[in-house]
């Protein structure tokens, strides 16, 4: 495991990486896993940006914390993800803040969402008992 | 229920606005902290100069809370919400929309919603007929916009302008 450094200490925070999604390089079956909510929350960010009448996404509840805590160990970030995926034993959950234009009602988009996230993630969902929790939130919509 | 901004002037503190997402934001702190092993030293008031950094990102106003005619849950700024009623309002002739308030009913809650709206009028608008035109033009915008019907429309003239 790697150490917390301190503020002043920013050699010790290269093992660190408080960006790209908030987490830690490390090793183990615990790093694997996260590696893999990672790559699951991309591809469901690409699939969610894909929508008509998505126009972005806002950053994640990680993607936050991580530039927090960039900005607390005075180190920079890269691009946020926009999606947090993550698996427990019973159920995968998907958070998303999305910004909406008006090209579409806003039931349609949500609707199309929710249909996006099931096709990518169904096979994870199966895998953890069916349940897939999605916490959509709109955060705006714009002409 | 819709979350309101107190209208007293001074800033909402984001953590009372919303007691829920602060837990879910602590939750996923501890999760990105317990891939550490960080000495007491190192790490004290860490936490809580994320929780405050990020607060301070995650506070986008109050939200409500709805579904789809298919049943998918979503959360929705409660401005978007407002703006939709908004226009809705403003598109009828001689009538300008003044507050909007939109809460989620129906079983489950979220199906439908009800709108209480206060208006100002042209002079000379005849206000029981304008009304029901308010409301079809409420309901509509609703139903097409965000999938719902609209089961109790309320409207209170408050004001009459010339133009």
């Amino acid at each position: 495991m790697l150490r917390m450094c301190t503020l002043t200490d920013q050699s010790e925070a290269n093992g660190l990486n408080p960006t790209g999604n908030g987490l830690p390089r490390t090793n183990g079956a615990g790093a694997e896993g996260r590696g893999e909510e990672i790559a699951e929350s991309v591809r469901v960010a690409d699939s969610v940006t894909s929508v008509a009448g998505v126009r972005a996404l806002a950053p994640g509840l990680r993607d936050l914390v991580a530039t927090a805590a960039a900005k607390v160990l005075r180190r920079s970030g890269d691009e946020p993800v926009g999606v947090d995926v993550s698996r427990s034993r019973d159920s995968v959950k998907v958070r998303i803040d999305a910004h909406l234009d008006d090209t579409r009602s806003v039931a349609e988009v949500v609707d199309e969402i929710f249909s996006v996230i099931a096709a990518d993630l169904s096979g994870e969902a199966a895998e953890a008992d069916g349940r897939l929790d999605i916490d959509l939130r709109v955060v705006s919509r714009s002409r | 229920m819709n979350e309101h901004v107190a209208g007293s002037g001074a800033e909402p503190d984001p953590a009372d606005a919303h007691p829920e997402s602060d837990a879910a934001l602590r939750g996923v702190i501890d999760d990105y902290m317990s891939t550490f092993e960080p000495e007491p030293e190192d790490t004290a008031g860490l936490r809580e100069r994320i929780l405050r950094l990020v607060r301070d990102d995650l506070y986008r106003g109050p939200s409500t809370h709805l579904q789809t005619g298919r049943g998918n849950p979503f959360s929705i700024s409660t401005a978007s919400v407002r703006s939709i009623v908004r226009i809705a309002v403003d598109s009828v002739d001689g009538i300008r929309a003044r507050s909007v308030d939109v809460e989620p009913a129906g079983d489950p809650e979220g199906s439908a919603a009800t709108v209480a709206l206060t208006v100002a009028m042209r002079a000379g608008i005849p206000f029981a007929a304008t009304a029901e035109v308010i409301r079809g033009s409420v309901a509509a915008a609703v139903l097409a916009e965000l999938g719902i019907p609209a089961v109790r429309i309320d409207i209170n003239a408050e004001d009459v302008y010339v133009d």
